[in-house]
C-alpha cells in the first residue's frame, strides 16, 4: 500500500489525506481515528464505498514536519487496526463459544432453574395474548370495524 | 512494522489483542494471558512462520494463541473462574448513616453536612429497612461497610445494625462480614471493644506524615492527624495482641486498614507516605489517585493534578516499596498487587472498580441516610450534585428485583462493559481493566466516555505498562507474584464466617 498523498494547511494547523476504502475499510478507520482524538480533531468525509478524506487538524499548534509525522501514526494505528480487526473477525465464532460456555456453566444453580422455570411460563406464548400471530391486517382491520362501530 | 495484515495465517493465529511496549510486543487474550513478542517473531507468529519447536511458539501454544492448539476446558475454566463475580447479586452494601461529618476534607466526595444538622442522620426505622433489604439480596457473601459523613457521629444506628445484623443472620447464615470506614475521631474504648467483639473490621484515612495529613483533612480546632492516629495505634495494639494470644481461632480478624488519597500536596512526597504507613505496622498501603467527584471535581484546579503527575508519584512510591521488598520486608501496595493479582492468577480479586461491567448494581450498593438505594456510593455522591440518575428506589418502597431491574443499573452496566466500549474492544488491557460509567459523567457528563481524553483511562493504562515492563524484570516478578497470591488470599478471607 502506498503512501497517501497528503496536502498540509500550516494556517488551519490542519493535514488531509485520502484513503482507497478498498484498501482501508471504514471501521478500521474510525479505530484509527478515535486513538487520536485526545491531540487532533478528525474530520472525515467521502464515500465509505469508495475513498475517504481524512483532516487532521491540531489542538495545539504543529508545525509542517508535526503534521507529516501526525499522518505517519495514524497510517501505522492503521495498519494495527487492519490487523485486529482481521483477527478478531477470523476467531469471533471461537470466543464466542468461550464466552458462551463459560457464562452459562458459571451461572449460579438457582438463577439456572428460575430461567428454566421461566421457559416453562412460556408456553403461554401459545394463547398468544398480544396478537402477535395476527396478520396486521387482520389486527387493524378488526380495529377498524370496532372505531367505526363506536362513531355509529 | 514487521507484520503485514493481508498476510496474516488464519488457521494458526488465534485471538489476541496487542500493544507496543519498548521494543516488544505485549499479547493478551480473553482469559488474561499473556505474552511478549519481539518484532521479529510478532511477524512470524502473525504470518504462521513461528517454529513450533522456538520457546516462543511453545508459550504461544500453552496460553492459547495459537489457533488450533487451544484447548478449549482451560480457557473456558479460566475465563469462568475470571468473570465468576459477576452472577453472585451484590455483596459490598455501602450504609451511609449520617451525612455529618467534623471533617473538612479539602477533597471530600461525600457531600457532607455540618456537625449539628442531625436531619441529616439514619432513623432506626430505616436503619432496620436497609437491612432487612440487604439481606433480601441473593449473594451469600454480604459486607456491610459503614460510611458516611463520619458514621460514629451516628453511634446508635452503627451498633443497631451490627447487633441487628448478626441477630438477622443466625437465620440467614450468609458469610457476613462487618467494616467500618471511619475518621477514628471519635471513637473511644467502649466502641473499639465493641468493634472488636464483634468483628467489625475498622479502616480509616491516612494521607502521610502529619503536615500532609491535616493539610488534606482538616478538623477545625484541633489536630486531625493526632485524632485519627491515636485511635489507630489502640486499634493496631489490639490487633497484635489478638495476634499474639492466638484469640482468633478459627475466626478471622481483620488487620485495621487504612487509605490514602494522594492530593497536588502529596506528589512531592511518595517516600514519606510510605514510610507513614511503615512506622504503623501497616503491610500494605494503597495509593489512590483522587477522583474528580464533589469538592475535589469543583477544586480541581487547587488540589488536582495531570494524570503524568500523578503517574511519576506513583512509580517514585512503588520503586521504593519494591526496594522494601527486596531487603525481606513484606509490604505491599494495593492497586499493584489488584493488578497483579489479575494477570498473574486465574482467579479475580473482585475489586469493583476494576470489573467489566463494574460493580455498580451487581456488585454493591449503597443506601443513603434516608432509605435511597443508589448504584454505588458514587452514585450517591452525584445525587447531591443534583443528578438523581443513579438512585435505584428506596428501602421502603421497592423490593431487590425491582432495583436490580431499573433501567439506571442496566445502563451502568452497559456503559462499563469494556468490550462493548469504543477505545477499550482492541485494547491490550482489556481482560484487567474497568470503567466507571459515573467518572466519566463527573468529568463529560456522559457515562460513555471518549477513553483516550480520560483521565482514569491514561491512569490505568500507564499502570499497566509500568506493571508489565515490571514483570519481565525477575526479581520484581518475584515480589509482584507474592502480591499477587497475597491479594487471592484476602479476597477469599474476606467472607470468612464471623461468630454469632
Amino acid at each position: 500500500m502506498q503512501n497517501p498523498k497528503s496536502k498540509i494547511n500550516i494556517k488551519e494547523n490542519q493535514i488531509v489525506f485520502r484513503l482507497n476504502s478498498k484498501n482501508y475499510p471504514l471501521e478500521a478507520i474510525l479505530n484509527a481515528a478515535y486513538v487520536f482524538i485526545d491531540r487532533v480533531y478528525v474530520h472525515l468525509d467521502g464515500d465509505p464505498e469508495k475513498e475517504i478524506l481524512i483532516s487532521l487538524k491540531g489542538k495545539e499548534r504543529l508545525d509542517k514536519k508535526q503534521l507529516e509525522a501526525l499522518k505517519g501514526e495514524f497510517l501505522n494505528e492503521l495498519l494495527n487496526y487492519l490487523l485486529r480487526i482481521e483477527v478478531a473477525k477470523n476467531n469471533q465464532k471461537i470466543r464466542e463459544y468461550i464466552v458462551a460456555a463459560s457464562l452459562v456453566s458459571s451461572l449460579p444453580s438457582n438463577v439456572i432453574a428460575q430461567s428454566s422455570r421461566s421457559e416453562e411460563e412460556t408456553v403461554d406464548w401459545r394463547e398468544d395474548p398480544l396478537e402477535i400471530a395476527v396478520p396486521w391486517e387482520e389486527k387493524h382491520a378488526k380495529k377498524a370495524k370496532e372505531k367505526q362501530k363506536k362513531n355509529k | 512494522m514487521k507484520f503485514n495484515p493481508d498476510k496474516i495465517d488464519h488457521s494458526t493465529v488465534g485471538f489476541f489483542r496487542y500493544r507496543k511496549l519498548g521494543k516488544e510486543y505485549l499479547l493478551t487474550n480473553d482469559a488474561g494471558e499473556y505474552a511478549f513478542l519481539d518484532e521479529n517473531n510478532f511477524g512470524k507468529f502473525i504470518e504462521g512462520k513461528i517454529s513450533s519447536k522456538s520457546a516462543s511458539y511453545k508459550e504461544l501454544a500453552k496460553k492459547n494463541f495459537i489457533r488450533d492448539k487451544i484447548n478449549f476446558d482451560k480457557y473456558i475454566e479460566k475465563y469462568q473462574k475470571k468473570h465468576q463475580n459477576l452472577f453472585g447479586g451484590p455483596s459490598l452494601h455501602i450504609v451511609v448513616v449520617t451525612l455529618r461529618c467534623n471533617y473538612s476534607c479539602v477533597y471530600c466526595q461525600a457531600s457532607a453536612k455540618g456537625v449539628t444538622s442531625s436531619q441529616f442522620d439514619m432513623s432506626l426505622g430505616t436503619a432496620k429497612q436497609v437491612v432487612d433489604f440487604i439481606f433480601s439480596t441473593p449473594n451469600n457473601n454480604v459486607a456491610i461497610e459503614f460510611q458516611g459523613g463520619e458514621p460514629l457521629l451516628n453511634w446508635p444506628i452503627v451498633k443497631f445494625i451490627v447487633e441487628y445484623a448478626k441477630e438477622k443472620n443466625k437465620i440467614e447464615k450468609k458469610s457476613l462480614e462487618l467494616r467500618l470506614v471511619s475518621n477514628f475521631s471519635l471513637m473511644d474504648k467502649e466502641k473499639l471493644r465493641f468493634f472488636f467483639r464483634n468483628h467489625v473490621a475498622l479502616c480509616t484515612s491516612l494521607d502521610g506524615p502529619e503536615a500532609i495529613h491535616n493539610r488534606n483533612r482538616p478538623l477545625p480546632r484541633k489536630n486531625s492527624y493526632e485524632e485519627t492516629t491515636k485511635w489507630l495505634k489502640q486499634a493496631m495494639d489490639e490487633y497484635r495482641r489478638i495476634e499474639r494470644k492466638k484469640i482468633r481461632g478459627k475466626y478471622y480478624f481483620f488487620q485495621p486498614g487504612a487509605l490514602v488519597t494522594v492530593s497536588r500536596f502529596s506528589l512531592e512526597h511518595p517516600k514519606e507516605i510510605v514510610d507513614e504507613y511503615l512506622k504503623w505496622g501497616f503491610d500494605t498501603i494503597f495509593l489512590r489517585p483522587l477522583s474528580p467527584l464533589g469538592t475535589a471535581g469543583k477544586a480541581w484546579s487547587k488540589m488536582g493534578y495531570k494524570p503524568q503527575e500523578y503517574l511519576d508519584f506513583y512509580k517514585k512510591a512503588l520503586d521504593y516499596i519494591l526496594e522494601i521488598n527486596q531487603s525481606g520486608k513484606r509490604f505491599y501496595e494495593r492497586t499493584a498487587s489488584i493488578v497483579v493479582s489479575k494477570i498473574l492468577t486465574d482467579d479475580d480479586p473482585n475489586y469493583l472498580e476494576l470489573r467489566s461491567p463494574c460493580g455498580a448494581g451487581i456488585g454493591q450498593l449503597a443506601y443513603d441516610f434516608n432509605g435511597d438505594i443508589y448504584t454505588c456510593d458514587e452514585g450517591r455522591m452525584m445525587g447531591y450534585s443534583g443528578q438523581e440518575m443513579f438512585r435505584l428506589g428506596t428501602v421502603a418502597q421497592n423490593v431487590y428485583s425491582e432495583i436490580i431491574d431499573s433501567p439506571a443499573l442496566k445502563s451502568m452496566c452497559v456503559a462499563s462493559e469494556t468490550s462493548c466500549q469504543a477505545g477499550c474492544s482492541h485494547c491490550v488491557y482489556q481482560p484487567y481493566c474497568g470503567i466507571c460509567p459515573i467518572h466519566n459523567f463527573a468529568e463529560t457528563g456522559n457515562v460513555f466516555c471518549q477513553q483516550p481524553n480520560s483521565l482514569r483511562c491514561i491512569i490505568n493504562k500507564s499502570i499497566f505498562d509500568l506493571i508489565f515492563s515490571y514483570l519481565k524484570d525477575k526479581k520484581k516478578k518475584k515480589i509482584l507474584e507474592k502480591w499477587a497470591k497475597k491479594e487471592i488470599e484476602c479476597s477469599k478471607k474476606n467472607y470468612q464466617k464471623i461468630p454469632d
